[in-house]
């Protein structure tokens, strides 16, 4: 029996207008019945691209946005129903690092500011100098000293990402929403934060639930892959099965467009262009969302939406060619 | 080597910043051959695009300020010809592609209006012929249905369309060089795939040379024939790009492709190099890379190191001085 997951998240549904005083048209379905559980201590990456949900589902669990549907279930309470107090109380164990540490850290507060208000928060009281220091340390900023009482703006990318990675684990949380943390930093930067993320995790048992489009990245830090195609999950599974094995054709796609460091790999693999550009959201094609693109789509395609079925172990794919209409 | 179309020669743009003088291009010298894509590559603030805009004529003075070197296209030294001329190169002879093509398409013209606009000015085609040469360019780049793309506006197009009109337009006068500055940073990676793919087809179609500027490996690897690296306003290797990644030399470009992570195989430990760059704004008497540098040397942190030529590469690290 395995264990219960830290996070089980059912059937998320969100969708955007369709009414009120200025939206026009249709509503985006920018999330569509996702479902995914991250166990304790591990890493989930969810992969795709632009205005795939991705970003969304990191909301919902975070309930910075509410879900129009579905339950997120973290250690066998249903999020989506607390409220006040309760809710409060749950998320301080579900900490976010977003992608622009610029964004998201306050340019008129010091360090210090910035990392008493978590702690404060999770009922410290007092000056808290000394735990401010421990974060900073914590985060690689050594000596924490020299950092405490300097603002954002004279930190670089790499030291204000490791300043939110500071800001988030001051609530010694079980889980970190990290969207897209390290896409805006250098590839050297990158790296040390990467590695800073694994050693935490390693120190704490926090699981990640990691949003990236850099497939590069996913394949080191995860250990688990599940990928979006415009709001839905198309393929889920463990990372070396999701790269070494991709049945889905947009995850075959997406890992044949990633590039790599490497010209003779390069220049010697098949490539699998995929033709046109990611359809509106706010109108998904019918059947398969992907089969406008789909190098082997075919007519069944077009029509009937395939289902999340398994194909190994704890393996899910959502594709016809995989799974024919008629066995499901 | 002699018939390098572009020629770049210790090249150095300087920068006024409230910190003081930093020497964004620190005495560059590059070339890039006919219909050869040749990459630049490093992180940010090494002097990339500094360089590409230094070679451009398009450094924003004030602060910034082309102070030694020369610029040698087809034998002409950019750096000396006068504005009118210089205009009459770039765009024509030379044309660029950016990262962002918002910021360089105007949103109340359409498409079609926006590269008449290019045709007239460098090649005087309006009128129907005009309009016939849009259509052209725009199947040029693959746009399937030119006749609804040309009508239309940027903001009714997609970010991977868009920059293939900014291609379209960079196109448009057949020009001998093509220099694109992070052109698909801003992209999807299958949409990525797809310009790239795009570039490479259209340079070996018309023999064009294409200069690639990006901080991704991955990009340069896949798509160039020539490599060079840029670490703190300075070229520290350069090398033909198969054996540049399959045996780099120098210490950075050794670190900077271990610590790349790849799709195609996972690192049980992620390597990082450690540090970071040094402000630039203090003068550095040795190599710059000298405290991030697990192999340095004592006179590393004296002496900069000269660029030295090995087999068909060239690295500026003392180890290979000897």
């Amino acid at each position: 029996m395995s264990p219960r997951p830290l996070l089980r998240v059912n059937d998320l549904t969100k969708t955007y207008g369709g009414q009120g005083l200025f939206s026009r048209g249709r509503p985006v379905q920018a999330v569509s019945g996702v479902s995914f559980e991250i166990g304790q201590g591990e890493t989930l990456a969810l992969v795709g691209e632009s205005g795939c949900g991705k970003s969304s589902v990191g909301r919902m669990v975070m309930r910075l946005t509410e879900p129009s549907a579905g339950s997120i279930e973290f250690d066998g309470r249903d999020l989506a129903i607390l409220h006040g107090r309760a809710l409060a109380a749950e998320r301080h164990k579900i900490q976010m690092v977003f992608q622009d540490p610029f964004g998201s850290l306050n340019p008129r507060k010091a360090v210090r500011h910035i990392l008493r208000q978590p702690l404060r928060a999770a009922g410290h009281r007092g000056v808290l100098e000394r735990e401010v220091l421990g974060l900073l340390d914590m985060v690689g900023l050594r000596p924490p000293e020299r950092f405490i009482d300097r603002l954002p703006h004279e930190f670089s990318g790499g030291q204000r990402q490791r300043i939110a990675i500071a800001r988030a684990f001051a609530m010694k949380p079980r889980l970190v929403v990290a969207d897209e943390p390290v896409s805006a930093l250098d590839v050297s930067v990158r790296a040390q934060v990467l590695r800073l993320m694994q050693q935490l995790q390693a120190e704490s048992g926090v699981s990640f639930l990691f949003i990236s489009h850099d497939l590069g990245v996913v394949r080191s830090i995860a250990q688990r892959v599940a990928v979006m195609y415009l709001g839905k999950l198309v393929e889920s599974g463990p990372v070396e099965d999701i790269f070494t094995a991709p049945r889905h054709p947009y995850t075959q796609a997406l890992l044949s467009a990633s590039p790599l460091p490497d010209p003779a790999r390069a220049r010697e693999r098949q490539r699998i262009l995929l033709q046109g550009d990611l359809p509106s959201p706010s109108a998904p094609p019918p059947g398969c969302r992907f089969h406008t693109r789909c190098p082997v789509a075919q007519g069944t395609c077009r029509q009937v939406e395939p289902l999340l079925i398994t194909s190994g172990p704890d393996h899910l794919v959502a594709c016809h060619l995989v799974h024919p209409v008629a066995r499901q | 080597m002699a018939d390098a179309l572009l020629r770049v020669e210790g090249l150095r743009t300087e920068l006024r910043t409230r910190d003081g003088m930093l020497p964004a291009v620190n005495g560059v010298s590059l070339h890039v051959g006919a219909g050869e894509i040749v990459g630049i590559v490093g992180e940010s603030g090494c002097g990339k695009s500094m360089t590409a805009m230094s070679i451009m004529g398009l450094v924003p003075n004030p602060p910034g300020r082309v102070t030694a070197g020369r610029v040698l296209f087809d034998g002409r030294d950019l750096l000396q010809i006068t504005p009118a001329e210089l205009r009459k190169v770039r765009g024509c002879d030379i044309a660029m592609i950016f990262q962002d093509p918002n910021t360089f398409l105007n949103p109340v013209m359409t498409v079609e209006a926006q590269i008449l606009e290019t045709l007239k000015q460098h090649l005087g085609l309006v009128g129907a012929p005009g309009r016939l040469r849009v259509r052209d360019l725009l199947r040029r780049v693959r746009i399937a249905d030119p006749d609804r793309v040309a009508t239309a506006y940027p903001h009714q197009l997609s970010g991977g369309m868009r920059q293939r009109i900014l291609i379209a337009i960079a196109l448009s006068c057949e020009p001998r060089l093509i220099i694109a500055d992070e052109p698909t940073t801003a992209l999807d990676v299958t949409v990525q795939a797809q310009i790239m793919d795009l570039l490479r087809d259209l340079v070996q179609e018309s023999g064009t040379s294409l200069l690639l500027i990006t901080h991704d490996l991955g990009l340069v690897a896949e798509s160039c024939d020539r490599v060079y690296v840029m670490y703190a306003g300075r070229v520290v290797e350069q090398a033909a790009a198969i054996p540049l990644f399959a045996t780099p030399r120098h210490p950075y470009t050794v670190g900077l492709l271990r610590s790349a992570l790849r799709s195609d195989e996972r690192r049980s430990e992620i390597y990082a190099l450690e540090g970071h760059v040094p402000d630039l704004t203090q003068p550095i008497p040795g190599c710059s890379f000298c405290d991030r540098c697990s192999e340095r040397l004592p006179r590393c942190a004296t002496e900069a190191p000269p660029a030295v030529v090995l087999d068909d590469a060239t690295i500026a690290c003392w180890r290979f001085a000897a």
